[in-house]
């Protein structure tokens, strides 16, 4: 874990000596991005006055002063920060007003991701995101470097951390399945929000002609807000969205405008959510969510959710499965209904209940309206749990859910008869426990060469 | 005047193959406590605000609800204090709980994170604390109120050795 330590690299005073032994700097464009933007909204929010009478000399001396501040700030900043390799870690030094040793060990690093924000991109440079366990979101960035470099950096952290040796060229990728930048036009488009905002608007439209009154601005608001920034805001995020599969695991890359990637170890993988809404089924499209762990979300835990794929036919969704879970095709798993009796709590969507579970994973079904599958790899499983309320109670029915950290994945047999709970519960616990002490340990890559006498959930 | 449990809720909520450990007697005291304290606030400010607003007559109302509420509510925390119970097994550790709604929940002790204990003013003066388990995830909720503060403190270096010794982090 990285901790801001008392050793003050002396990077002042050995500018003249080698330059690679206390590390090499970034990029020289460093300050100009980073600072780039701030700047822009300081000198907007200074001179917003100004649009109406320019005064042409006080523009001038803002404007001057911003840059200089800022600039100068930035210039110095980025003469005092380094990055090193040592032999087990990264090590990144600023300086020199704020001083910040960072240690990045390798052993502890999950995946290392290098991304393109938009300003980035235009100068052909990159920025380098690692996710270290335990660590927190801000620790793991360095920016930026040439996209060269930064692959270059990132093949150098991950061959360590999977248990190579260092000078392991990069591991290629192979795309896996592309989609279809105008899909993800027509899915969003078709998603609930959009839909409701688009016939909010509608009824504003009908309602305003046939009280005889003008339209107005207000008619706007929910297009603007409901439609258009969805759409855009899906388009930049999820466009031109791949999913490839390396040795380091599955990889999305994603955005049209910044471009992000995302790597999905598969040791790390919690639970998978395929999730299909009303309206999608008219064109038989899925989106599968994955609950990640130690990707240095905010929360307590370091788990967050990735989407694997935003939207994507069967075919796709088996593609993207079977990438991730290997042989086993959690789909195709035989599963139990819940009992007729269910309907008294849940009159329609009890017949869309049930779960089952094979030697790997646990698998639940739920859904009337917005069909909803949850996969949980065993080896996974954190805590099983059984409730009963009292109207369950009255039908003799009771609840098992298998509890993994927040997120889409949320896998609970609901509703079942007590004695069919009560094994599930007990196999459930035993599953877990045989699956656990066998799962892959940090070094997912050289347990792989290991032979094994089970397909492992990978 | 509690319903006899059926037979096949015991095998879930209570299975028999583990031996079960209930809490303290003082857990119910506590919330009694609380409670009465609770019922005299709230009849208090009731009859203030009819005294000043209503006929005198109407001081009288709050009582009947505040009678039956209280007694409800003691006899509720009896039971519920009685339904409490929790099992070490070799590998997890067994809570069970609830009379309306049942819970059980079983955790690996290789997939604890950390284990808290707590105690607050009034658990301390009758002499109990409670233990709390924390997984990856909040969903766990593995808490076991009602233990006497020296065996809060065993089960939690039990559970912590436990736990490093079968940890398996996520």
């Amino acid at each position: 874990m990285s901790e801001p330590t008392d050793d003050t690299a002396p990077t002042g005073s050995t500018a003249d000596a080698e330059p690679n032994a206390d590390g090499e700097r970034l990029h020289p464009l460093t300050p100009f991005l980073r600072g780039g933007a701030f700047a822009i909204v300081i000198l907007a929010g200074i001179l917003r006055d100004q649009i109406s009478h320019p005064n042409y000399g006080f523009i001038a001396a803002v404007a001057g002063a911003v840059v200089l501040v800022g600039g100068g700030y930035g210039l110095v900043t980025w003469l005092f920060t380094r990055y090193r390799l040592t032999e087990d870690s990264l090590r990144i030094n600023t300086g020199p007003i704020v001083r910040r040793n960072r240690v990045l060990r390798y052993d502890r690093m999950q995946a290392v991701d290098v991304n393109q924000p938009l300003l980035a991109r235009i100068f052909g440079l990159a920025e380098l995101r690692m996710d270290v366990a335990g660590g927190e979101k801000s620790e793991g960035r360095l920016g930026y470097l040439t996209l060269a470099d930064a692959r270059a950096l990132r093949a150098r952290l991950l061959a360590p951390a999977a248990g190579l040796h260092a000078d392991t060229p990069t591991a290629p990728e192979q795309i896996v399945l592309t989609v279809p930048t105008g899909r993800v036009f027509g899915a969003t488009l078709l998603s609930s929000p959009v839909v409701g905002s688009f016939l909010a608007t509608v009824a504003v439209v009908v309602v305003t002609i046939v009280l005889g009154q003008p339209l107005g601005l207000l008619v706007m608001v929910p297009w603007a807000l409901g439609v258009l920034t969805p759409i855009a805001r899906n388009m930049a995020r999820l466009g031109g969205f791949t999913v490839s599969s390396s040795p380091d695991g599955l990889r999305t890359r994603h955005g049209l405008a910044s471009v992000e990637h995302q790597t999905l170890p598969p040791g790390r993988i919690q639970g998978l959510a395929i999730s299909q809404s009303l309206l999608w089924r008219l064109f038989g499209w899925f989106r599968v969510e994955v609950d990640v762990a130690g990707m240095g979300s905010q929360s307590q835990g370091g788990v967050s959710s990735a989407v694997v794929l935003p939207v994507g036919d069967r075919a796709d969704v088996a593609t993207v499965v079977s990438r991730l879970f290997g042989s086993i095709d959690p789909l195709a798993i035989s599963r139990h209904r819940a009992p007729r009796k269910a309907r008294w709590l849940r009159p329609f969507g009890a017949a869309f209940l049930s779960w089952g579970s094979d030697d790997a994973v646990f698998v639940t079904t739920e859904g009337w309206i917005d069909r909803r599958v949850n996969v949980v790899p065993h080896a996974k499983t954190q805590s099983v749990r059984a409730t009963q309320g009292p109207l369950q109670r009255l039908l003799g029915l009771a609840s098992v859910a298998v509890d993994t950290p927040l997120g889409p994945v949320n896998a609970v047999a609901l509703h079942r008869e007590t004695a069919e709970a009560v094994s599930l519960l007990r196999d459930q616990v035993e599953r877990a426990h045989r699956l656990r002490i066998r799962s892959a340990g940090d070094q997912w890559m050289r347990s792989l060469d290991e032979p094994s006498d089970a397909p492992m959930p990978r | 005047m509690a319903k006899p449990l059926a037979r096949a809720d015991d095998d879930l909520f209570a299975p028999a193959d583990a031996t079960w450990t209930p809490v303290e007697p003082a857990l119910a005291k506590v919330r009694r406590v609380v409670l009465g304290i609770s019922v005299l606030v709230v009849a208090v400010l009731a009859c203030i605000v009819l005294w000043l607003t209503a006929p005198a007559w109407t001081l009288a109302l709050p009582i009947l609800p505040g009678v039956v509420g209280g007694a409800l509510g003691w006899l509720t925390i009896g039971r519920n204090q009685r339904s409490w119970r929790y099992a070490e097994r070799e590998s997890d550790l067994l809570v069970s709980h609830g009379v309306m709604f049942r819970s059980l929940v079983v955790v690996p002790y290789g997939r604890m994170q950390y284990v808290d204990i707590q105690s607050g003013p009034l658990q301390r003066a009758f002499g109990i604390a409670t233990v709390e388990l924390h997984t990856a995830t909040p969903q766990t909720d593995a808490r076991i109120p009602g233990l006497k503060p020296e065996d809060a403190a065993r089960l939690r270096e039990k559970l912590a050795s436990l736990g490093n010794a079968q940890a398996s982090g996520l």
